[in-house]
């Protein structure tokens, strides 16, 4: 019997042993970029949504936050698209780097715009961040501006997902829009349990041809294959639901009179953050329990079970941010 | 551990080491182990460590002479992995069946092996999978009576998923009853 255990404890030392985490060097996390697109559509046919401009503008002072309380480089570069008013069109320009200026206001071919350039700075090390809130569609589609047109461009959220797996880095994309989960990539080897699935699919999937790949972008949507709402939080501040449990992930703070004079260094360490790793799992799991609590409640009378957030599935999570 | 030590002593002075369990049993089995993913897809490293246990409980189990096989239900624990880069392997429960086959070798030493296949829920995410298990190890026995029988187990795991072959290598310790020798 000795002989027999001397062997298989050897091995068993050995497999421990050979964690490959513990002999590599972690990469460093490099500069944070953001894409953050909102519209009102006071200019159209569609629903004015007054929630989605603080959405953009309070995320993209949130994750300045976050970003100087991460380690890595600690630089943030954040990009408002906003479609605002009565207006369809605008003169506000933004740098990405050293590139041409790109016009804000959000169409397709300006946000195209911003990816191509981000493609040309951004490093394998950096983190960029895409989110956009406004309308969807059933089709998976984001209803964007048209440059001086009073109907809106449905863009497929596959057109952006593709751009962004151009640009070097982590990508995560957020939508919080109706209709949002049905945007997300299937996995080439799990399937999510949200939708309209059983376990014969998920043998079916074991066998099928496809395959899984580490996900070029993730994807964190405010809904499944439901509407997704907004909500008064305080008076007249509106926020989409989703956005306002991500706002409140990332250590924002609610309620607030001015959103710009929030002190950002006064803001804590992102409380979705598990283990110091703020991750894509850990913001999703933040939003998912804070749509279980009467956190939720206290804020948005008209609260729907029906919404319900989603994330890209597979084998592997993303690390955002480190503390 | 103390406590465990203390279990089996118990049990074996109070077991005297009369002939070996034979016929129908139940058996519950507990495991613990490293889980070593070793990714079919680009990754930044080549095999992430996760850790986990593992409970699986058999109602349908037959031993006769040196041979012995059951059905079981089994729970297996995964946790994530050790954080290490831009990403991590997701943790995820699974439940599954397995057909379970030993072969006594000596007094007290058996092979065993299984097959088996389980669902799979990532923990934080809601989305599943289908997988495959395959193992193979040895079991010591520690002590036995007519009644029952405890063996500290050490099986070799290979979990199938699709993206991802595993390794696990587990300790642990396996416990037979045999109503059908038990009363008067």
């Amino acid at each position: 019997m000795k002989r027999a255990i001397l062997p298989l404890a050897t091995l068993i030392l050995l497999i421990l042993l050979s964690g490959c985490e513990l002999f590599i060097e972690k990469p460093e996390a490099g500069k944070v970029y953001a894409i953050l697109v909102a519209l009102d559509y006071t200019y159209s046919i569609q629903d004015t949504l007054t929630g989605t401009l603080p959405d953009a503008r309070e995320l993209n002072r949130a994750w300045e936050a976050v970003t100087a309380k991460a380690q890595g480089e600690k630089e943030y570069h954040g990009y408002l698209f906003l479609q605002e008013g009565g207006t369809t069109t605008t003169t506000k320009t933004v740098t990405i780097g050293n590139t041409a200026p790109v016009n804000t206001f959000p169409t397709k071919a300006n946000l195209l715009k911003a990816f191509e350039n981000l493609e040309s700075i951004a490093t394998p090390n950096d983190l960029i961040i895409f989110t956009y809130s406004g309308h969807g569609s059933p089709l998976g589609e984001l209803l964007l501006a048209e440059e001086g047109e009073k109907t809106n461009d449905n863009v497929a959220a596959s057109t952006f997902l593709e751009a962004l797996s151009q640009v070097p880095g982590r990508k995560l994309m957020i939508l919080d829009t109706c209709y949002s989960g049905l945007s997300i990539p299937e996995s080439g080897a799990s399937h999510s349990t949200l939708l309209n699935n059983n376990i014969s699919k998920w043998y079916k999937k074991y066998w099928d041809s496809s395959r899984y790949t580490k996900p070029e972008v993730f994807v964190l949507t405010a809904s499944t294959d439901t509407k997704s709402y907004e909500e008064e939080i305080t008076n007249e501040h509106r926020h989409g639901l989703f956005t306002f449990a991500l706002l409140d992930a990332l250590g924002w703070k609610h309620p607030h009179d001015d959103y710009a004079s929030i002190p950002l260094a006064s803001l804590p360490i992102p409380p979705a953050a598990k283990e110091s790793i703020l991750s894509a799992d850990s913001l999703y799991t933040y939003v998912k329990d804070y749509k279980s609590t009467n956190k939720w409640i206290k804020y948005f009378s008209s609260f729907s079970q029906g919404q319900h957030p989603m994330v890209s599935g597979g084998a592997l999570d993303m690390v955002l941010f480190t503390f | 551990m103390k406590r465990g030590i203390l279990l089996i002593a118990l049990i074996s002075l109070l077991s005297p080491l009369a002939s070996m369990g034979e016929g129908r049993y139940y058996a519950v089995s507990l495991s613990l182990f490293p889980y070593l993913s070793i990714p079919h897809y680009e990754d930044e490293i080549a095999v992430r460590t996760s850790g986990g246990g593992e409970a699986s409980i058999g109602a349908l189990g037959y031993r006769t002479g040196p041979y012995d096989v059951s059905l079981e239900m089994r729970y297996r624990g995964t946790t994530a992995s050790i954080p290490h880069g831009f990403y991590r392997a997701r943790g995820f429960d699974s439940f599954g069946l397995d057909l379970r086959f030993a072969y006594q070798l000596k007094e007290k030493l058996a092979l065993s092996a299984t097959l088996g296949s389980e669902i799979n829920f990532y923990r934080k995410v809601d989305h599943a999978f289908a997988s495959f298990s395959a193992s193979i190890g040895g079991e010591y026995l520690l002590a036995q009576n007519p009644t029952y029988r405890l063996s500290l187990t050490f099986p070799l795991t290979v979990h199938l998923r699709k993206e991802i072959t595993t390794v696990q290598t587990a300790v642990g310790l396996r416990y037979q009853l045999f109503p059908a020798k038990g009363g008067r």
